[in-house]
């Protein structure tokens, strides 16, 4: 098994791109172009991001500044597994640990962050996007084109 | 004027005594064998190690410190189980090469034989729980350090570059008595930190294998 099968396990569907079925679940609500998502200024989230092959978890820190946003995502002993920072919706990551970073992960999730805190956070629709609320705060997004999902469970503490 | 300044340095000293005792300085060469040989010692008795543990992570750039604790389990056949339970639930579990996580929406398996960086983790993860780390020279490059009061602390220099990316030093505080780690801190080269403190220790009590199954 090479070095890089663990990563590329993670993002093996980013080779193909087939229309699928959007993930639903009970008690949750699609949100509507008038229904801004209103993450918190200051917020941490516990965060799966999966998909068909392979899934990763961590807590991501989030703060809002002039502009724009920056955060952290950490897996859950602390260790970092990359910063971001979006601006006027483009995301842009940095410190990525070495087991995940490649590039296609690099794009892939630098777009789907760029759209979750910029046009999403917003309330406006995305081709390529889904969002759905869950209960106590937390939501679901999609990549339709990739089937990757990120999950977000509010950490109140 | 003499007999006063004389009293304001005896006060001085007497004040300060206490911050100076609880830092450490390197150890001399004696005492660095005689740390050495007690905690190889203690190494060599721990056949087991279940505790509490409460974790800190302070996140430098964001001005952040998170909170967290859980529970831990540790045979000498290197089978760890670290499992949270506080702010969220969260399971890892190391047996025979492998390694299960488990999170509320599912658990992954995986096999850490074909990837060097993961085995480093978990190398990190069991030197930080029977201080291991101090011996194995490939991995790590050790220091010793004692306080006023006798306490002792190692720290370890990650040797492999992918290794020093994730952390830049890591430190363990051992318990004066039993000579087993009390605490470990892991920094990171971007400025984060993470302490653990482990409590309510249970050494060398049976464990069930239930608790480090993967599958």
């Amino acid at each position: 098994m090479k070095r890089s099968t663990i990563a590329a396990l993670l993002w093996t569907s980013l080779a193909t791109a087939p229309a699928l079925l959007l993930p639903s679940c009970a008690g949750q609500t699609r949100l509507q172009s008038t229904e801004p998502l209103h993450i918190e200024r200051f917020s941490r989230y516990k965060t799966d991001i999966a998909t068909p092959q392979a899934r990763m978890s961590g807590i991501i820190f989030l703060q809002q500044s002039e502009g724009g946003w920056t955060g952290r995502m950490l897996n859950e002993f602390g260790l970092g597994m990359f910063d971001f920072s979006v601006r006027r919706g483009k995301c842009k990551l940095s410190n990525m640990m070495p087991m995940i970073d490649k590039w296609y992960i690099r794009r892939t999730v630098a777009g789907d962050l760029g759209y979750l805190l910029g046009e999403g956070n917003d309330g406006r629709m995305s081709k390529g996007h889904a969002i759905e609320r869950r209960h106590g705060g937390g939501f679901i997004m999609t990549n339709t084109r990739r089937r990757i999902t990120y999950t977000f469970h509010p950490i109140r503490q | 004027m003499k007999r006063l300044t004389c009293m304001f340095i005896l006060l001085a000293s007497t004040l300060l005594h206490p911050v100076f005792a609880q830092e450490y300085v390197e150890a001399t060469p004696a005492q660095r064998r005689q740390m050495q040989e007690q905690i190889a010692e203690a190494t060599s008795r721990l056949s087991s190690l279940a505790c509490d543990f409460e974790q800190t992570k302070e996140i430098a750039i964001m001005n952040e410190k998170m909170q967290s604790s859980g529970r831990m389990f540790y045979r000498r056949e290197n089978c760890v189980r670290w499992e949270y339970t506080t702010p969220y639930a969260y399971t890892f579990i190391y047996n025979n090469n492998r390694i299960a996580m488990q999170t509320e929406a599912g658990r992954s398996v995986i096999d850490v034989r074909s990837n060097a960086l993961f085995q480093s983790i978990v190398k990190i993860m069991i030197s930080s729980m029977n201080g291991s780390g101090m011996t194995d020279n490939k991995s790590f490059t050790p220091r010793f350090y004692i306080d006023g009061s006798g306490r002792r602390m190692v720290s370890l220099t990650p040797v492999q570059k992918d290794v020093r990316k994730m952390f830049a030093l890591i430190r363990l505080y051992f318990d004066g008595k039993d000579h087993s780690v009390e605490t470990v801190v892991m920094e990171e080269p971007n400025g984060d930190a993470t302490h653990i403190r482990l409590t309510n220790k249970r050494i060398n009590e049976k464990i069930d294998d239930s608790r480090f199954t993967v599958d």
